[in-house]
């Protein structure tokens, strides 16, 4: 079941949900524009799975992480970030 | 492959068989209802707001079924023979198939939303409510459900022929595709609340204002996402 709240309260979450509005990311890629260690960031994107506001497909060994967020959940977390501290800004991407 | 399986088959077999009743609900409300209607009746509904000429009870009662029954099979069969890309397109069967729950979903609150439409434009032609309340009902009814509908559309992340805007210049590239779902997610939900809005305060008005709102909630997203692609350089 859908749970945006546990998947936006966190900062990195939802900075995380910023990139991928960009473009599919491979969680490789994502890791690569934070400063913490890749592990952390995969741990994020798991909570986003759970919570149904990312959708994971398979691309041969990588897994490419895609937004799945409704506009509610784009408004939560517009609210969210008002609220709560903002996210460790990304390395700027090469 | 994908790695999401949120949808059974069973589910999915489910979703249809209620998308199907409800269809039918919604006729056998209509034929119920126009046994019960004087031949003529002149009455503000959705579809006839603006004006006040008497209206067949055939008409009262079936236009909107009519709509329903064409907005469904026409969409589907257009999905189906892949009409709305043109020139045809290779469509992925694996993104059909990812994005088919989410557009059996959207059809069944469409018929649900209509199946209350009608009853509220059945109830006043009937004499049970007053006309302002069964326009007020109905409208407000059609604005949360454009709201509803629109706010899922964002979801509608994968090109495909059932579900979210299909047309061919959109098609091309799949960022394009995902920026108008997602831009045309925020004009249907901004539109639905302010025709929710508009038919409580003033329901005529709405009636009025319904169609233009609804054109300019369709158009606009294409139209400026295309711009958007335009100025990237990407089309």
């Amino acid at each position: 079941m859908r749970d945006p709240f546990t998947g936006l309260s966190d900062p990195t979450r939802r900075r995380i949900l910023d990139l991928l509005r960009e473009r599919p990311q491979t969680s490789g890629e994502l890791a690569a524009q934070f400063d913490v260690a890749w592990p952390t960031i995969s741990r994020h994107l798991a909570v986003l799975r759970e919570a149904g506001l990312v959708t994971v497909e398979r691309q041969g060994t990588t897994m490419l992480y895609e937004l799945n967020m409704t506009v509610l959940d784009d408004m939560l977390k517009t609210v969210f970030g008002w609220t709560t501290p903002t996210a460790p800004k990304g390395r700027s991407r090469k | 492959m994908t790695d999401e399986s949120p949808v059974s088959p069973a589910t999915t077999r489910l979703q249809w068989l209620t998308l199907v009743a409800l269809i039918a609900a919604l006729f056998a409300m209509s034929w119920w209802a126009y046994y019960r209607l004087p031949p003529m009746i002149v009455l503000r509904t959705l579809v006839s707001g603006q004006h006040d000429q008497p209206e067949s009870a055939a008409r009262v009662a079936f236009t909107v079924p009519a709509i329903v029954a064409i907005g469904v099979l026409g969409n589907l069969l257009a999905g189906h023979w892949n009409v709305l890309f043109w020139p045809r397109k290779a469509l992925s069967s694996r993104d059909g198939g990812a994005m088919w729950p989410l557009a059996i979903r959207m059809f069944t609150i469409a018929a649900a939303q209509f199946i209350v439409v009608q009853a509220f434009t059945l109830a006043a032609a009937l004499g049970l409510i007053s006309e302002i309340a069964g326009l007020r009902g109905a409208g407000v009814t059609l604005g949360i459900g454009v709201a509803v509908i629109g706010n899922a559309l964002p979801l509608v992340t994968r090109r495909n022929s059932f579900v979210g805007y299909r047309l061919s210049v959109l098609y091309d590239d799949p960022d394009h595709w995902r920026d108008a779902q997602r831009m045309a997610g925020y004009f249907f939900v901004g539109a639905g609340l302010l025709l929710a809005v508009l038919f409580v305060v003033a329901p005529v008005l709405g009636t009025r204002l319904m169609i233009p709102v609804i054109a300019v909630t369709v158009l606009a997203p294409v139209l400026l996402t295309r711009l958007a692609a335009v100025q990237r350089g990407s089309a």
